[in-house]
């Protein structure tokens, strides 16, 4: 199962969602987070989740947490 | 005939948001006390519950998602089963998402213990189209499932039935343990057998495991268990020496470490139960930000949409703005009349407060309705969830470079900021992908860049500010991805690893949110314009006064002195000496390029008039070569003073300034000679 997940996201010609991922595999999205977990834990991959790190924010996308926490933010930094 | 138990203990287990507290509560009423686990502070419940003529004593164990040594929660619940030996571990499955909470079951049952599955939440499951025949789930697995919802307190007496069954012997438990493949087995066996046997570990301990689960647990690496047998019999004991060699064999078969063929097996064992107990409706799958995303995030139509949600934010901030911006140009323009009419102050004083403090503030401060509008866009395409979408779709070009999908999401941040973006290349594991991203994440034109592009834009391309403004943007990504593509070659060469991303669903923006995110960031501004624009503005109108009796900014000033020495530089470009202050000064902070003109062209915030002298000196082709000079052109000083920060290295600090200035100057000495070429300099 693990070697199926790290074939189909090397194989695939562009990036993938976990969403995306678990129908290709026709396994359970949460269940596919477990492994996702693992492979993250053992340094195959790195599975990115907005706003995992930015809870307090509030906002939906870290991407673009601008000014936040972790998305980390610093007050003596200004705008470039 | 063996005596009827009266009373026993039952550990309660499973995932997190499994509903264990509500099974908890459900099994035990008011009975129960919360305290903390020995040494720790993660919480523990304890309660009592009757049925019949037993008693018996539940435990809530901490959520988890497995059994390994690597979380306190996993630690504490397997210490609890087999230290503590509960007559049963109800393990609570979540069967909305059955196939993940399996996992844990599958390790529990290596464990040796009675489990019974309490398999709540049927309700969101077969809500969900997902179908589960319990009775074979039970038969798979070999021990007793009661399906339950427990928000509705269903199935509780039934769970009480199946615990009472356990403790007086009448349940079956057979237990079902993953097999883990010839080799394996074999190499569990000997293990079990290295274990049981002389030298290996002693009774007492063996006590609290099954010697089968010892073995996995060696063979997975397991820290916990390493360190307790080595208490036990010392790490020359037999137990290692097998382990050793079971280990240097399985190595040479698998080629890869033991502990992921392991929990592949297992994900395997659950993926084949799941298969035979468990059936989908998949049509029900389809959520509306399923459908979204096939048009946002489609390999062919994500590109332009990114690109008009990009210009639209671009032609609201220019369309928008202009109204709010003319009143606080009228009010700055105001004030400065009033200070210059009323102040009997000497004329060098006079001159600091209108031309220096009025003039070099207030000429950045008209462009804040801008400011203020693009972080309202920003906001709504962040809280919406797209600008994650964004970093998706950029995702394919990072990948096609060598780079790290996650990569692109610090340099999306820099369209705020490039500082805490910098800052926020931490989230990359791997250092050459960091170093890359900070390395190109100036490039990435932030909002202190507003204010020159609106200037300029302004002066030279009133009709297509917003198309000139995206261009610019453009401009930065198509180089950032450029530059990045040539570090990977020659500065860091390697591949990224494969990458992974959860998409959160769409959702509405709300007002408050917005006007909050809005605030939080457009207020930096304006602090950042009353302390370090307020400073630079007072240096340059001193530079611009001095020597005493000069013409105010003329090229006889300090600031003239300077920008003739430097002149040299920029005269390829098409740029005069005053372009050379500006961009000097610019390296404190970008907004100071605008107030720098103020200042040398002696009009101070007078918008109007800055752009009537600008087209004195520039032309519509030199203009835009001196924003995109502006744009890629060394990052700001806190942005430098990050970037030494987070690389450890004044070095790699140093080489963002150079390499950025020297491709700077080349960039905009291709757009002016081919303009030149093309007619495009008049």
């Amino acid at each position: 199962m693990l070697d199926k997940i790290m074939r189909e996201i090397e194989n695939s010609k562009g990036p993938l969602t976990t969403r995306e991922l678990a129908k290709r595999l026709d396994i359970e999205e949460s269940a596919l987070e477990g492994m996702l977990e693992f492979l993250e834990r053992k340094g195959r991959l790195s599975v990115y989740r907005p706003g995992e790190d930015c809870e307090e924010c509030g906002l939906v996308s870290c991407a673009s947490c601008v000014y936040r926490a972790a998305c980390p933010r610093s007050e003596e930094g200004g705008d470039s | 005939m063996a005596a009827v138990r009266t009373s026993a203990t039952v550990a309660l287990a499973g995932n997190p948001n499994a509903g264990k507290t509500t099974v908890f509560n459900n099994l035990t009423g008011g009975r129960q006390h919360v305290g903390n686990w020995p040494g720790v502070t993660v919480e523990k419940k304890e309660g009592t519950s009757r049925h019949r003529d037993l008693t018996f004593k539940v435990v809530d164990l901490p959520g988890t998602y497995s059994l390994t040594a690597y979380s306190l929660e996993e630690v504490i619940v397997r210490d609890f089963i087999s230290g503590e030996k509960p007559e049963v571990v109800v393990d609570i499955v979540d069967a909305s998402n059955i196939e993940r909470n399996l996992y844990l079951t599958t390790q529990l049952m290596e464990l040796g213990v009675p489990v019974i599955i309490a398999l709540n939440m049927m309700d969101a499951a077969e809500s969900r189209g997902v179908q589960i025949n319990v009775e074979l789930l039970s038969e798979l697995l070999g021990v007793p499932v009661v399906p339950m919802v427990g928000l509705r307190n269903r199935g509780t007496e039934e769970l009480k039935d199946a615990v009472a069954a356990a403790v007086g012997g009448e349940a079956r438990f057979r237990g079902i343990q993953v097999n883990y493949g010839r080799e394996l087995e074999e190499e569990i066996e000997r293990l079990q057998g290295s274990i049981e046997g002389e030298g290996g570990v002693p009774p007492e301990f063996l006590g609290r495991y099954s010697s089968r689960w010892l073995a996995v647990k060696l063979l997975e690496e397991d820290a916990g268990v390493e360190t307790d047998i080595t208490a036990y019999c010392g790490r020359d004991c037999a137990v290692f020496k097998q382990f050793e060699d079971s280990r240097r064999h399985l190595l040479s078969i698998f080629g890869d470490d033991i502990e992921t063929v392991i929990v592949d097996m297992r994900y395997g064992f659950v993926a084949g139960v799941v298969r035979e107990a468990v059936k989908r409706k998949r049509e029900d799958a389809v959520t509306t930000s399923d459908r979204i995303d096939n048009v946002l995030t489609n390999r062919i139509l994500g590109f332009p949409f990114f690109a008009l949600f990009m210009w639209l934010m671009f032609f609201l901030t220019f369309f928008l703005g202009k109204y709010p911006m003319g009143w606080i140009d009228s009010l700055v323009q105001g004030l400065a009349k009033l200070v210059n009419t009323n102040l009997t102050s000497p004329a060098w004083l006079n001159s600091l407060l209108v031309d220096g403090v009025i003039g070099g503030v207030g000429s950045v401060l008209v462009f804040l309705p801008q400011i203020f509008i693009i972080f309202i866009c920003i906001s709504i395409l962040e809280d919406t969830g797209y600008m994650a979408r964004a970093a998706f779709i950029m995702d394919r070009i990072m990948h096609w470079l060598g780079l790290h999908g996650k990569s692109f999401i610090p340099m999306v941040m820099g369209f705020g900021c490039n500082v805490p973006a910098v800052m926020a290349t931490r989230t990359l594991e791997s250092d050459k992908d960091r170093m890359i991203t900070i390395l190109v994440n100036p490039l990435m034109s932030c909002t202190a860049r507003l204010p020159v592009y609106a200037l300029f834009t302004a002066a030279f391309f009133a009709a297509n500010q917003g198309t000139v403004t995206f261009s610019l943007y453009l401009l930065g990504i198509v180089l950032a991805v450029a530059m990045a593509k040539l570090f990977r070659k020659f500065l860091f060469p390697g591949e990224s690893e494969p990458f992974v991303m959860e998409l959160p669903p769409y959702r509405w923006p709300t007002l408050k949110g917005t006007l909050v995110h809005m605030w939080d960031r457009g207020s930096l501004f304006l602090r950042k314009a009353g302390t370090v624009i307020l400073a630079g503005s007072v240096v340059i109108w001193l530079l611009s006064y001095l020597p005493p009796g000069i013409e105010y900014g003329s090229s006889g000033s300090l600031a003239g002195m300077i920008g003739r020495a430097l002149e040299p530089l920029v005269a390829p470009l098409g740029f005069d000496w005053r372009a050379a202050v500006a961009l000097l000064f610019g390296f404190v902070a970008k907004e100071i390029v605008v107030s720098t003109y103020g200042a040398l062209f002696g009009v101070g915030e007078d918008k109007a008039a800055i752009s009537a002298s600008l087209q004195q000196v520039f032309t519509p082709l030199t203009a835009y070569c001196f924003m995109a000079f502006t744009l890629l052109y060394t990052p700001c000083l806190a942005t430098v003073a990050v970037i030494r920060k987070e690389t450890g290295s004044w070095k790699w600090a140093a080489f963002a300034v150079g390499y950025s200035l020297a491709l700077a100057w080349l960039v905009a000495f291709l757009i002016y000679r081919v303009g030149l070429l093309f007619g495009l300099g008049g």
